[in-house]
């Protein structure tokens, strides 16, 4: 199961491989779940942006899960100590809730070190997208063109990377 | 442009009111200068990892997607990954 906060979210809907939202390819048949602070960030406050109605179909499609308020609890109280938003704070409170069988997908960097530091189990959009193509859920050339669409938003190093790491895949 | 009315504390009116009776554009320049410098100080809070992404558009009020918008149309680096 995958845990996503909104900058990767926000990031596979704004970019496109061929006339496909890239979010449309990489999160297909992948346990995405959300939780209501990003639902509310992404979706709500999103209104009838294009790229939020991407968002807003993948949910109704059954690409991604909206978590119920819920599941998720109270905020992890180690947590106090950084700034991180309210959507980032449920993503990592629910991820360390469910243990082992759940993953955290984030494009922040705050919020993937404190991820490490409790321990818990995190990925950027980039690995995401490799660790599919390399479980065999997603083509490796359609990883590549996904890489490849998302690389503006990416410092330099990191799409070669993902990219060499693809090209080994069997 | 489009004309919108803000709320403003009875201090900074008393000293700003007859500064916009003089010259109503100098609202607007206030307005742009206030936004910009306040981006420009969360960005940097956001680049040196002090504050997240989602904390970043909490604290300036917009949604994740205006912060992209807003960074895209400044040229500014859209994620605070190092590099």
């Amino acid at each position: 199961m995958f845990v996503f906060d909104s900058s990767p979210l926000v990031a596979s809907c704004q970019f496109t491989v061929g006339r496909r939202a890239v979010a449309e390819i990489a999160l297909a048949d992948a346990d995405v779940r959300i939780l209501p602070a990003v639902y509310a960030e992404v979706i709500t406050r999103g209104g009838s942006r294009p790229d939020a109605l991407i968002a807003a179909g993948l949910i109704t499609a059954g690409y991604i899960r909206a978590v119920d308020a819920t599941e998720v609890g109270e905020a992890l109280e180690d947590l106090q100590h950084y700034q991180l938003g309210q959507g980032e704070q449920e993503a990592l409170t629910l991820t360390t809730r469910l243990g082992n069988g759940a993953i955290m997908v984030t494009d922040d960097f705050l919020a993937w070190i404190v991820a490490n530091r409790l321990g818990v189990s995190c990925q950027l959009f980039l690995d995401f997208v490799v660790g599919r193509a390399t479980r065999g859920e997603l083509p490796a050339m359609e990883a590549q063109h996904i890489v490849r669409a998302v690389s503006p938003r990416y410092p330099s190093g990191f799409v070669p990377h993902s990219l060499a790491m693809l090209r080994r895949l069997p | 442009m489009s004309l919108i009315s803000i709320r403003m504390p009875e201090d900074l009116e008393e000293v700003l009111r007859p500064v916009l009776e003089r010259d109503p554009d100098k609202g607007t320049e206030w307005l742009r200068a206030g936004f910009e410098a306040r981006l420009a100080e969360l960005y940097q809070q956001w680049q040196t990892l002090r504050i997240s992404t989602a904390r970043f558009a909490e604290l300036l009020g917009v949604s994740p997607w205006e912060l992209a918008d807003l960074l895209r149309a400044r040229s500014l680096k859209t994620t605070n990954l190092p590099g």
